[in-house]
């Protein structure tokens, strides 16, 4: 679905990531873990089209998205759930669900649609009145990704879901993006929490520094010694 | 009795100041930048409106006029697209000083323009060009109460583009997209919105009502000079921080509270006091709550 060939991006005069290559496969669930300022969400950033690319290339079903603007990309169905949730505090939860389907034409679906977050996420439905500022994080969380879903994603990038979240909370999301999976959509996550992403991706990368520093099926990487002492904590 | 009448004339042209602050204000809030040319902008579309009306006979029809009203909106519009093109759209990423800077220059570019403009063009008059229209005698007695006619034609005209405007920022998606990259444009990238657009959106839009008011309110003045705007800009700026800076709300009901004071100042006790009234209150008002009186937080603001 997306390929990323010899990519290097940054901000204003800092580099960050550096000839960086990946792969998602179509149905996938692709996992990104490494430490802070390893560049995650520089990648995420990058591709969503935020970020300028100054090397390298983007490929989406075979389209180069290495120049296209954030809309434009949206508009191919990479849909970016940003780091910090970003979510409109001055909206209502309803109003940031409709944004969320903002190139849509198809009312219909989008209705269904609309109802379709409610059913996954049943607390959004009790707070569509309520401003998004007023959610707790764990419901701006879902917000955030019932936003991406009203974009009807064909690849959904999470940054750090489980971020600032009671554990109870993050089970919950893990288990939504599971389904949201099951439904079709492919998934790139990046996470600090490695073992709940390495569980849950059929596939990974660890980035470091900029670079890839090891690939290959989460299980494999699940098992590598050097990623369990440096991610797993074991 | 007279407070009463004065109210009522200030509440009602009031409006006006509320029209010339949302635009200032929506533009504020997209670009996080100040307008400057805002006031010129409305300069100019008013002696559009005027020009029309003084070519065509705008003195004893009210299809001229509302011909006027809509060139003037027009206007208003183009100008307000211009100005971004020359002074804005070139400085983007750069310091938030520098449109202020081009912007003034464009402010006072337009408004030598029209000084010139009036000194040699024969339908205009070098003190006060004149806004002829049909709204001129028209009166109505409410009780004892008198008020012109063109006031509350005004007033009318305000409370309608308000409404649109407000229906337009809170049910529509490419209202409620003004709204997401007033808050956060990151986000309204990610969600598909193509923020540069809704840049020139709000440009025209913001424009067309300053054009609109120009329009009003020198109907309502009977005459137009190539210095209106800047006055207004000055007024609309005390509105502003009254009102909080961002809030369109806060925006519509303290022009409202502008006029009035204004009118009843001017009225008991004299014309030249009411721009000092008008800073004491709004020193106080800082003082007691820098932030404006509407913008509570961040979240409630709105
Ligand atoms: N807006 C910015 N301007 C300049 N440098 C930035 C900016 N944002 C991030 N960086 C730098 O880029 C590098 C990578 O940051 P990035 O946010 O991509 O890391 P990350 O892997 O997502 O980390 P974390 O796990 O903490 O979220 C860091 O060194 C960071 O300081
Ligand atoms: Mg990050």
């Amino acid at each position: 679905m997306l390929e990323i060939h010899n990519l290097s991006s940054g901000y204003d005069n800092i580099p960050v990531l550096k000839s960086l290559s990946l792969k998602i496969d179509t149905g996938n669930l692709t996992a990104v873990i490494g430490p802070n300022g390893a560049g995650k969400s520089t990648l995420l950033r990058t591709i969503s089209g935020l970020l300028s690319v100054s090397d390298g290339s983007i490929m989406m079903d075979g389209i180069d998205i290495t120049k296209l603007r954030p809309d434009e990309i949206v508009g191919l169905g990479i849909i970016h759930v940003p780091e910090g949730r970003m979510i409109l505090s001055r909206l209502t939860v309803r109003e940031n669900l409709i944004m969320g389907s903002f190139q849509r034409k198809d009312n219909f679906q989008i209705n269904k649609d609309f109802d379709k977050v409610l059913s996954m996420f049943p607390i959004l439905g009790d707070r569509l009145t309520q401003l998004g500022g007023t959610l707790s994080g764990g419901e701006q969380q879902m917000l955030a990704i019932g936003r991406g879903l009203m974009a009807k994603p064909k690849l959904l990038m999470l940054d750090e879901p489980s971020l600032g979240i009671a554990p109870i909370v993050v089970e919950q999301i893990f288990n939504m993006i599971k389904q949201i999976q099951n439904e079709g959509v492919t998934i790139l996550m990046v996470e600090q929490n490695a073992a709940k992403a390495l569980n849950a991706a059929s596939s990974a990368y660890v980035l470091e520094l900029g670079e890839i520093k090891a690939s290959g099926s989460a299980k494999s990487l699940l098992l590598d010694d050097g990623i369990k002492k440096t991610y797993l904590g074991l | 009795m007279l407070v009463l009448e004065y109210a009522i004339s200030g509440l009602l042209f009031g409006a006006t100041y509320s029209l010339v602050a949302i635009g200032f204000t929506l533009i504020f809030g997209v670009l996080n930048r100040f307008n400057i040319a805002h006031g010129a902008t409305l300069m100019v579309a008013a002696f559009g409106g005027a020009t029309i009306s003084i070519l065509f006979g705008g003195k004893d029809s009210y299809i001229i006029l509302i011909a006027a009203f809509f060139s003037a909106t027009l206007i208003g519009a183009i100008v307000g697209l211009i100005v971004r093109q020359i002074a804005f759209a070139p400085l983007k990423g750069g310091s938030e000083l520098s449109p202020f800077v081009t912007s003034a220059a464009m402010a006072l570019i337009l408004e030598e323009l029209f000084v010139n403009l009036t000194q040699s063009v024969s339908i205009y008059s070098m003190e006060v060009t004149e806004f002829p229209s049909p709204l001129e005698n028209l009166v109505f007695f409410l009780g004892e109460i008198y008020i012109r006619g063109a006031y509350l034609v005004i007033f009318l005209m305000a409370l309608i583009i308000m409404g649109i405007l407000h229906w337009w920022l809170h049910h529509t998606k490419s209202g409620l997209a003004i709204r997401c990259v007033e808050e956060n444009p990151t986000a309204a990238w990610l969600m598909g919105i193509n923020g540069n657009r809704v840049e020139i959106i709000v440009f025209a839009v913001a424009s067309a009502i300053a054009g609109a008011a120009g329009c009003l309110i020198s109907v309502a003045y009977g005459t137009v000079t190539p210095f209106l705007g800047s006055n207004l800009l000055l007024v609309s700026f005390v509105v502003l921080v009254l009102a909080g800076i961002g809030s369109v709300r806060g925006a519509m009901i303290c022009g409202l509270l502008v006029g009035i004071i204004e009118t009843v100042t001017a009225g008991l006790i004299s014309a030249q006091t009411k721009e000092a009234v008008l800073f004491i209150i709004l020193f106080t008002v800082l003082l007691v709550k820098p932030q404006g009186i509407f913008a509570t937080s961040a979240t409630e603001r709105d």
